[in-house]
C-alpha cells in the first residue's frame, strides 16, 4: 500500500458545509486510524481550519488535504488548507503562530490568550491555538504568490504518539 | 411551592442543530447544550448564557451545572463565550459568585481537551465531572 493516504476537497465552504466535513473526517479517519482520540484530534482541527476559510477567504475558494503517512510508527497526519486571505488576516495568522513559538508550549499560550480574549466582545481568535494545544499539532503558514495562504497542521496519530499514552 | 419570582427566566433556544435548556436544581441552575455548537450557534450561546448569568444573579444560585453530554462538538467561537462568561462570574463580588461544573461525555474526546483548558482558565470556579 502506497504509505502515503490521503483525500482533497476542493470547494467553497459555507457555514454548513463546515460540520458537513468535520463529520465525515470523523467517521473516516475513525476506521482508518484506530485512534479516537487522534480521529478527535483531527476533526477539531479540520473544523477550525475550515471555519477560519470561511470567515476570512477572499474568494472563498478553499482546498482541503489530509494526508496520513501510514509507513511511520506513530502515524503522520498532516493537514492542509490553501486559499487566498487579505494581508490583515495574514498578519493575525503571522502574530498568533509568532506567539505560540514564543512561549513555553502551545498550552501555555493558549491559556494567555484565552485570558486576554475573554474581554473581547468581537470574534475569539483562539481558533489556531486551539489546534496546537488542544489539537496537539504543529501548525505553520506560508504565503506563495502574495495571498493564497497554506496553513499546514501535522500531528502524530496512533500507537506510539504522546496524545496516544496520555489519551 | 416556588414563586413566580423565584422561577428560573431563561429562554431556551432551539434550531435544527442545537438545543439551550436549563432548569432550577435546589439552590443550582442546570443548562443542556444539545447538538453541534458551530458558528452559527455563537450568537444564541451568547445571548443564553447572559441570560444565565442574570438569573444566576437574581436567584443568588450557588453552583450552575452545564451539561455537555449530548453536545457533539463546540468550536472555539462559543468556548470563547463560555470564557466570557466565566470571566464575568469570576469578576463579580465574592458573595455573588457561583461555582460552575461541566458535566461532559468521555466518548466526546474534545471535550476532555476543551473542559481542560477552561478549568484551568478558572481553577477556583471550574470543575469538570464525568457521570460513571
Amino acid at each position: 500500500m502506497d504509505p502515503i493516504a490521503y483525500f482533497e476537497l476542493n470547494f467553497k465552504p459555507n457555514v454548513a458545509l463546515v460540520s458537513v466535513v468535520r463529520r465525515f473526517v470523523s467517521e473516516f479517519y475513525e476506521r482508518f486510524l484506530s485512534d479516537p482520540d487522534g480521529t478527535s484530534r483531527v476533526a477539531l482541527a479540520t473544523h477550525e481550519l475550515l471555519e477560519n476559510a470561511v470567515k476570512y477567504s477572499k474568494d472563498g475558494e478553499t482546498t482541503l488535504r489530509i494526508d496520513v503517512d501510514t509507513n511511520s510508527t506513530p502515524k503522520t497526519v498532516r493537514i492542509k488548507l490553501r486559499n487566498r486571505a487579505e494581508p490583515e488576516n495574514i498578519a493575525a495568522i503571522r502574530a498568533i503562530l509568532d506567539g505560540i513559538r514564543a512561549a513555553p508550549d502551545a498550552f501555555t499560550f493558549y491559556q494567555q490568550l484565552i485570558a486576554r480574549q475573554a474581554k473581547t466582545r468581537e470574534g475569539s481568535g483562539l481558533g489556531l491555538a486551539r489546534i496546537c494545544a488542544e489539537g496537539e499539532m504543529t501548525v505553520t503558514c506560508a504565503v506563495l504568490d502574495d495571498d493564497m495562504t497554506v496553513i499546514e497542521a501535522v500531528t502524530a496519530v496512533g500507537a506510539g504518539s504522546q496524545a496516544w499514552a496520555k489519551s | 411551592m416556588t414563586s413566580g419570582e423565584d422561577r428560573l427566566k431563561l429562554r431556551p433556544y432551539t434550531d435544527h442543530e442545537l438545543t439551550l435548556t436549563g432548569e432550577r436544581v435546589g439552590t443550582a441552575i442546570r443548562i443542556a447544550l444539545t447538538g453541534n455548537a458551530d458558528i452559527h450557534a455563537i450568537a444564541p450561546i451568547t445571548v443564553f448564557l447572559e441570560q444565565l448569568h442574570v438569573e444566576s444573579l437574581r436567584l443568588g444560585a450557588t453552583e450552575v451545572l452545564v451539561d455537555f453530554q449530548q453536545l457533539e462538538f463546540m468550536n472555539s467561537s462559543c468556548l470563547k463565550s463560555f470564557v466570557t462568561w466565566i470571566s464575568g462570574v469570576s469578576e463579580a463580588a465574592p458573595e455573588q459568585q457561583y461555582k460552575i461544573q461541566f458535566i461532559s461525555n468521555p466518548e466526546l474526546r474534545w471535550q476532555r481537551r476543551s473542559l481542560h483548558a477552561l478549568s484551568c482558565f478558572a481553577a477556583d470556579l471550574v470543575t469538570v465531572s464525568t457521570p460513571l
